[in-house]
Parts: structure tokens; sequence; C-alpha cells
């Protein structure tokens, strides 16, 4: 797979699907895949998880947080900010680190 | 060699089984200590076979051998200062295009090594076929198939062992060198390194760490070489920006030349289903996405009939304690805190949960579903033109549920100026009090008629969006700064019920809590503020109201609907605090204005009566996009650093909902 290639897709501000990127560039999605790993490995892409974002679990309005936070002692977000483990089907998004 | 023992070292990424291994071969025999002047794991054992002993070193799982953590620099200086006389290349057969990474990133080592494709079971399961003679003859090193997991099963291993200790095969780096031959100045680069420059390190594997960039490998060679070599080389490195691009082609191409004719699978090219090829359609994408939300929302209104029922309990309850009160001879203050300010509240308060309830379940749905990344996914072009990050989808789906929490997730976003940007346009997305409050008046307004209210939040919504990027995007986001993304879009999976409902319920339970709060304080302020034992003219608040009312006209909004406005920019819910004190059964507000008390049986009807259709539409559109609470302004500052930019969009918002009321009321005006 053409790494600059993919690059100048992403510098062009499109957005791409796994598979859509796989047909664009004549291969296969395991290629995609890996190509993408391999680019946050080498720090030229960021990888965020969707499902995964961030409750402090100290939300001053939220009093589903503080009183897990009472109840548990620990901080971290309570049933009503969060599912358990976050939703785990939002997909992840890979894109240009803005240094690269 | 050390004292006679043969040493072993087990490289591979993580999950390759290399632990698995580890423990089989050694048993108890091994002990975990750290590398020297490091915080890595070190795990060293030994295990006799045929009356030798060996030592084996669990190396670090890494990616690769570059020098990008201490994990990796342990690893490949293990390697190469010959501690091991074999080393055992683990890779997983279930996922070789990926785990043979490491493979290609040892070649140019020269420190003989066999190739240990683990997880075959898993590999077979798959339906892949793996011709390991085709693979070891290529790379010209013994190779094996196994399952390390299988433990009586490790004769295969222990015979390819045996070989690669008294072969000494090294791997063959010429089918890399093919794919490498095909970067410009590769060549030249190799021919000025020396070999064993570092020791155990090919030209080649030198050459490609240079052309990577690995600052540790150059300045060893730029310190070694000398004269017309060091310049040579230095001159040759310094026209490589981002090599590790084109070596990581090459790796991968390798890998790929490795794989062809030796590894066969069940064809399993992944489709994309129908509903895929719908949302991810470019012209119609959209349009599919926006019928989905819009089913959703219908759907949320199935869960929030039960509790709109409940709610009106509360109303109902209310006729008889008042009766009592009244027979009990209560003064008509308390009576009409404990009827109007505390009954109200709560029937209000039950009606909205249902809502929440509906709109938190079918989002969440969408969530776990996997439609909504679809959803985020469609989107993403319209917000890569406005100027945001792909990421700013997390921010806007948080919002739906809660701005503040919206704001803060916003802290993904690394570029201040698309951080502000997004919490701005965020503040447009209405948040879950809006969803309570607003399919509850717009029912009891227009019965089924609310769905297109709705719906039409949500397309002035867009537009909202579109206009205030337009407004701060052009101050806020260099166009330099815009990037795409690629998006790995979930399968679909039914929702995990058991967490979604426990979320759904903890969150309403969260947001009772959380209205109850606000409503009974506001409205009893309220009420008191209305309240007058004599004359109405004598009040407070009709005293302010009356004066202000010519201006509040303009928006389409009569004076105790801007009040109810001014107070939904503490919280949502406010207004509604306010609208229960205004509009309750002994409010005497309401009996100023249509000269008597008792004419209608409940608030919803007072409202009702009170309040024209255009003037509600103009009410509903004011609230949802007036800013959404105090908190969310905290959390903005919070976020943004910026008391300016707080400010500047605070004002846009409070500005931008009264104009949006304005065209409402007018356009209401007409179509009712």
């Amino acid at each position: 797979m053409d790494m600059k290639l993919l690059m100048d897709k992403l510098r062009e501000g499109e957005g791409h699907s796994t598979l859509m990127l796989a047909n664009e560039m004549h291969t296969t999605v395991e290629d995609v895949q890996r190509t993408l790993e391999y680019l946050e490995r080498i720090g030229v892409l960021k990888k965020t998880e969707l499902g995964k974002f961030e409750c402090g679990g100290n939300c001053s309005s939220c009093s589903g947080c503080s009183s897990h936070s009472r109840n548990s002692g620990k901080k971290g977000p309570c049933k009503g900010c969060l599912p358990e483990n976050g939703f785990n089907n939002m997909g992840v998004i890979w894109e240009v680190k803005p240094e690269a | 060699m050390t004292d006679g023992k043969k040493t072993i070292a087990l490289l591979g990424q993580p999950n390759s089984g290399k632990s698995t291994l580890f423990n089989a071969l050694t048993g108890l025999k091994q002990h975990v200590g750290n590398w020297p002047g490091k915080t890595v794991e070190k795990k060293q054992g030994s295990f006799m076979r045929n009356g030798e002993e060996f030592i084996v070193t669990d190396l670090p799982g890494t990616y690769s051998l570059s020098a990008n953590s201490d994990e990796e620099i342990v690893t490949r200086d293990y390697i190469s200062s010959g501690a091991a006389d074999v080393v055992c290349i683990m890779a997983d057969s279930s996922q070789l295009e990926r785990s043979l990474f490491m493979l290609s990133d040892y070649a140019g080592i020269n420190v003989p090594c066999f190739l240990v494709l683990n997880l075959a079971d898993v590999a077979k399961d798959q339906g892949k076929t793996i011709d390991v003679s085709g693979i070891r003859n290529k790379l010209k090193i013994p190779v094996v198939l196994m399952d390390a997991t299988a433990t009586k099963k490790y004769d295969d291993f222990f015979v390819c062992l045996e070989e690669a200790f008294n072969s000494k095969a090294k791997l063959d780096t010429s089918l890399l060198e093919n794919r490498l031959e095909s970067i410009d100045g590769y060549k030249e680069l190799k021919a000025v390194i020396p070999d064993n420059l570092i020791p155990g390190c090919s030209p080649v594997w030198m050459a490609v760490k240079s052309i990577e960039g690995d600052k540790v490998v150059r300045a060893k060679i730029e310190n070694s070489l000398k004269g017309e070599s060091k310049t040579a080389y230095v001159d040759i490195i310094s026209k490589f920006d981002r090599g590790a691009l084109l070596t990581g082609e090459c790796k991968f191409s390798f890998i790929d030349d490795l794989l062809k004719d030796s590894v066969t699978k069940t064809e399993t090219n992944i489709k994309q289903t129908k509903l895929d090829r719908a949302i991810t359609h470019k012209f119609w994408g959209k349009t599919v996405v926006v019928l989905l939300v819009i089913g959703g929302l219908l759907l949320s209104f199935i869960p929030a009939v039960p509790l709109m029922m409940l709610g009106s309990v509360f109303t109902a309850i209310a006729v008889p304690v008042r009766s009592a009160l009244e027979s009990a001879n209560a003064s008509p203050i308390i009576t009409g805190i404990i009827c109007d300010v505390i009954f109200q509240s709560l029937a209000n308060t039950v009606k909205m949960l249902g809502f929440a309830f509906g709109i938190t379940l079918v989002f969440g749905m969408f969530e776990e579903s996997g439609i909504m990344a679809r959803i985020s996914y469609v989107f993403d072009n319209t917000m890569s033109k406005m100027g945001l990050q792909g990421k700013s989808v997390m921010p806007f789906l948080v919002s739906f549920g809660c701005t503040i929490g919206g704001a803060t997730s916003s802290r993904v976003i690394d570029n201040w100026g698309q951080k502000v940007l997004t919490i701005a346009l965020a503040w447009a997305v209405p948040c879950g009090a809006a969803w309570a409050i607003i399919p509850m008046l717009a029912t009891n307004f227009f019965g089924w008629r609310a769905v297109l209210v709705i719906v039409a939040i949500l397309l002035v919504m867009l537009v909202h969006i579109w206009i205030t990027a337009k407004v701060f995007g052009g101050r806020l986001v260099k166009k330099e700064d815009r990037y795409g993304i690629i998006m790995e879009l979930p399968p679909y999976h039914k929702p995990k019920w058991g967490a979604l409902f426990r979320y759904v319920l903890g969150r309403t339970k969260d947001m009772f809590f959380r209205v109850i709060k606000v409503i009974i304080p506001v409205c009893l302020v309220f009420w008191i503020l209305s309240y007058s034992a004599g004359s109405i003219e004598d009040s407070i608040l009709y005293k302010v109201g009356t004066a202000i009312e010519p201006v509040t006209k303009l928006f389409g909004l009569n004076w105790q609907l801007f009040m109810a406005f001014v107070a939904s920019s503490i919280g949502k819910e406010g207004a509604v605090g306010v609208l229960t004190a205004l509009y309750s059964q002994s409010g005497t507000i309401y009996g100023a204005v249509n000269g008597t008390n008792a004419a209608v049986a409940n608030s919803t009807q007072l409202l009702l009566s009170n309040i024209s259709g255009p003037e509600a539409l103009a009410f509903m559109f004011a609230i949802t996009f007036n800013v959404p609470c105090v908190v969310a302004l905290a959390a903005t500052y919070q976020e943004t650093h910026s008391a300016k930019w707080t400010g500047i969009i605070t004002a846009y918002y409070t500005v931008g909902a009264l104009i949006i009321s304005c065209i409402v009321y007018h356009i209401g005006l007409l179509i009712m």
C-alpha cells in the first residue's frame, strides 16, 4: 500500500472508511488496518476509540458521579454518564497528527 | 553459549504467545528481574533437553526493533550483544500479515534464528492453510507451525530448535532487499556502511534504520565513519523525509511476497451490508441518516407515554389535596406552594423524564449497535468542511446527553482553535434536558405534530451549526489545520441490554434529581414574585413583565415566556419551573390575565388557553438554542481558558436564540 498516497488522501480532508479505502487503493481491509497500525506506531497517525470518551467522574452537577465517588471512594463515571466500560461499538478514528 | 549452556531469546510482538512458550519450556525454573538500568521486566528460565541445559530469555513484547521505547532498546541491544545463540522469532499464524512485521524488522541482524508460527489452531479455524516449507525456502531458516498451548505436542518445535543450533542459519534478506532497492538512495547508503559496524548488524539493517531516522543507529554510524564515507552517509540520509513510510511499505510488501503461495485461506471478502451501502452513499447517505434519527426519535416517544401518564397522576392528586387544604382553612400561600409549586413541579419533571428515558435508550441502542458510528462517519466530511477534526464527532454526540460533557470531551482535540470551535458548535446541539422539555411541551401544544417540531429543531440545529462554523471558523481554524480521517466502522451487533438499561435508568435517575433541584427553587421564586394578596398590579413580576413586554413581543414571546427563556439560561429545566409558577391554578398572574382562576382543570390546559401556537413554537426554539446552562458555561471557560471566547459564545447564543425565536414566530403566524 502506498503510504504517501494514503497520507495525501488524509491531508485532502476527506473522510474514509477502512473498507472504502481498501477498495480505492485496490487492496484488502487487513492491509489497510496493518498500515494504519504501523503509521500510528511511527507517530504519524493518532488513533481514537470513539466510545471511550472521558468522563472524569467529578461532574459537580451530576448526582450520580458524586454519590458514586462518595460510596465507592473511587473517581470515575457513574452509570448515568456512561455504560459500564463505555460504549463498545462506536468505531475507531485515525487521523493525521498535526505535527506529522 | 554461556558456560556450555545454549541460550535462546524469544522475540515477538505482544500476544504472539511468547510467554506461553516460555512458561511451557521453563516451567518453574524461571526468575523475574529488571534489565540493568531500566524498569523493563527481564524474564529468564532454563530447561533440560537430551542432557543439555538451555537458557531461555523472554524478551519484552514489542512491535519492532526501533528505538522508540525502553522495551525496544533493551530488546535490540540484547540481540545485537550476541548474548543469545539463537533467536526464536514468534508470529501469530492467525494474522501473519501483521505479526510478521517483527521478522521483517529483524531481517539483516546476523544472529541465527528460527521462526515459530504460533496459534496454528486459530489459523486452522479461520480456514487458513500454511505451507511451512514454502516460507522456510524463502527465508532459509527453520520454521515450525505450532500451538504453544498444546504442551504435549512440542516435538516439531524441538526438531526446529535443534536444527537452528546446528545450522546457525541466518535470515536471508534477499527477498526484502528486492523491495528495498526500489527506494532511491538505498543502494548508495548500503554501500557506504561497512559490515559489522554495529556488532551483529548487517549493512542492510543499518541502512534501513538510517532511512527510518533511527537516531541511535545514525549516531553510531556517523561516529564510526570517517572522511568521504561519512560525508556521503550524511548527504544520503539527509534526503530522506519520512523514510519510515518507504521502509514500512517495503516490509509489508516483503511479508506479502513471503506469504504469496504459502498461505491460502477461504475467501472471506468483507462486503458492505445493504444498510452500510445506503448510509455511506455519497448522495443518499445523509438522507438515510436523518431518517434513521427521526425514526429513533419517534421510537423514543413509545417509552415516554407511560411516564407522561404517571406525571398526570401528580396533577390529579393535587386536586383533592387542594380541596382538603381549603376545607381545613389552610393558608392560601401554603396551599399554593404545595399544590402549584411542589405537585406541578413533580408532574412536569416526571413527564420530562419519560422523554429523557426514551431518547437515552434509543441513542444508547444506536451507539451500542454500531449505527451511531455510521452517523458520525456520514457527517465527517461536513465537519471537515467546517474546519473540524473527525474527533469533534465525540463532543457533539456527548452533547446530545449533556453540553457539560460535550465541552469536557473536547479535551481530546489538540488544536486550541478547533477545540473552541467544537465547543461553540456543540452548544447548538440540544442537550438531554432540552430533549426532555421540548417533546413534552410540543406534545402538549401540538399533539402528534410534535414530531414535526422535533424534526424542525433538528434541521435548525444543522443550519445553526453551519452558520456558527462560518461565523467563528475563519478566526479560530486555519485551513492547514484541517485533516481527513479514516474510520474503522465497527460490525453491527446486538446491544448488551443489561448494561444499556442500567445506564439508561442511571441517567434517568440522575436527570430526575438534577431537574427537580432546578425546577422547584425556580418555580418557588417565580411563584412568590408573582403572588399578590391584593391587586395583581402590586406583584413585582407583573410590573416588570408588563414593562418589558413591548420588547419581548418582538421575539414572539409574551413576558411570561420571556421570563421562562431567561430562566432557561440557568438550566433548561428552569423554564418549566417558571411556566409552572406562572400558569398554576391559583397563580394570580393567570387570574389577572384571564379574569378567572378556576376555569380550567390543570396547568397544561392553562398553557394551551394562554399561549398561542406561534408563541409556543417560538418559545420552544428560543429555549432550545439558548445558552445550555450556567455549568456548561463554566465548563466552556475551563476547557478554552478564555473568558473572551466564553463571553463571545454566550452572547452569540443569547442573541441567536432570540433571532431564531422571532423568525419561528413569524413563520408560525403564517402557517397556523
